[in-house]
């Protein structure tokens, strides 16, 4: 009975995650799709059913894409307000993307402190240098970060320019650390599978690997902090209305 | 006839061999306009062009603008670093890291951050890319 019943978790499980790879693909492709100016109105429909429908689905991927419509206001009318509300939304429950994107909203508001916007790059930069699934963003981050603090005054340019190099020094060292580490370690598990191709070593990898990242996980939830958007009540996520699909 | 095909093969050889190593004309000049003699050495050697042309090395660089340069670069190595997959062809972001932290560590104290001056043979030090939503 136990056996069917591991099974059973097991085969949902892989459906899930195929459910969730699948999702991913096809946001994808519609992030490719709103990137530019569409001008059939009929396809445009489809897409915004389609997202409509990722959305009530609760992928976060298109959530975010949504929140990027707003932003740019290419196929929809802009609306920074919503677009921050929800990055903010997704941000908060850890979604690496819309971290970014907020920062990159706030690095565009006027009257906000570089201190804020820093301390969310920064711990971008800190949690995802190096990682695989979200390494760009750490980049991005850090050039984001370069690029705010070029245009700043002087006085904050000169204030917190070193601090925020020396993060993403740190950052870049330690992911460095850790790449030539885990290299090391393929090689010897490599050999050691070569050798004697035990399965028991590599699946207690496989799990140690799984519990860092699901404490690398835990560790972004709990380092995420910002300001929130000054119109954030007026959009209540529980009524579906900040995920509210636009009307071209 | 077949004597003189024996004894051109080495040169042959020789010619291909410096002809794979050789560095397009457009990266020295880019390159020497904005790298001092030493840095620009490194970039030029045989090393990092045998690894350019094949792809996948990353070349940075930290300079203070008053002539000043420290630069380091990554070659994938897959005994430095390996990528997922079967070929475990390590990412351009992974050689980037390696390359950035090779060349903080060599950099005089209080000198500029070190950035990615080349990927391959491609110079993007001065082309900055303006940053977007993700």
């Amino acid at each position: 009975m136990k056996t069917v019943h591991s099974l059973l978790a097991l085969w949902l499980a892989c459906l899930s995650t195929g459910q969730a790879l699948a999702n991913e693909k096809a946001c994808t492709s519609l992030k490719e799709f709103f990137q530019k100016k569409q001008t059939a109105d009929e396809q445009l429909k489809t897409a915004f059913v389609e997202l409509e429908g990722q959305i009530k689905a609760d992928a976060k991927c298109a959530k975010n894409l949504l929140g990027r419509i707003y932003f740019e206001g290419v196929n929809a009318p802009r609306d920074h307000e919503r677009a921050h509300a929800i990055f903010y939304d997704l941000a908060d429950k850890g979604y690496p993307p819309a971290q970014f994107n907020l920062a990159f909203v706030l690095a565009r508001k006027p009257n906000v402190e570089p201190e804020a916007i820093l301390a969310l790059l920064q711990g971008i930069v800190l949690n995802y240098t190096g990682t695989s699934e979200y390494g760009y963003l750490a980049l991005k981050a850090r050039d984001l970060g370069r690029e705010y603090l070029q245009q700043a005054s002087q006085a904050t340019r000169e204030k917190l320019t070193a601090p925020f190099e020396t993060i993403v020094r740190e950052a870049t060292t330690s992911a460095a650390v850790k790449i030539r580490q885990a290299t090391i370690e393929r090689i010897q598990t490599e050999n050691m599978i070569v050798g004697i191709l035990t399965i028991g070593t590599y699946a207690s990898m496989a799990a140690s690997r799984a519990a860092s990242r699901a404490s690398a996980a835990a560790a972004a939830q709990t380092r995420f902090i910002t300001i929130q958007p000054r119109f954030y009540s007026v959009y209540p996520a529980g009524g579906n209305f900040l995920y509210m699909i636009p009307h071209p | 006839m077949r004597r003189i095909g024996n004894a051109l093969l080495p040169l042959i050889g020789m010619v291909a061999g410096g002809c794979a190593t050789a560095p397009p004309d457009e990266l020295v000049r880019e390159a020497a306009a904005l790298l001092t003699s030493s840095c620009l050495n490194r970039l030029l050697s045989a090393h990092y062009q045998r690894s350019a042309q094949l792809g996948r090395v990353i070349f940075a660089l930290s300079d203070d603008g008053r002539g000043n340069q420290a630069c380091a670069y990554q070659i994938f190595d897959p005994n430095v670093v390996r990528g997922e997959g079967l070929l475990k062809i390590a990412s351009y972001e992974q050689l980037e890291l390696l390359a950035l932290s090779k060349c903080e560590q060599i950099k005089p104290i209080g000198a500029p951050a070190c950035r990615i001056f080349a990927r391959d043979n491609e110079i993007i030090w001065n082309r900055s890319a303006k940053s977007t939503l993700d």
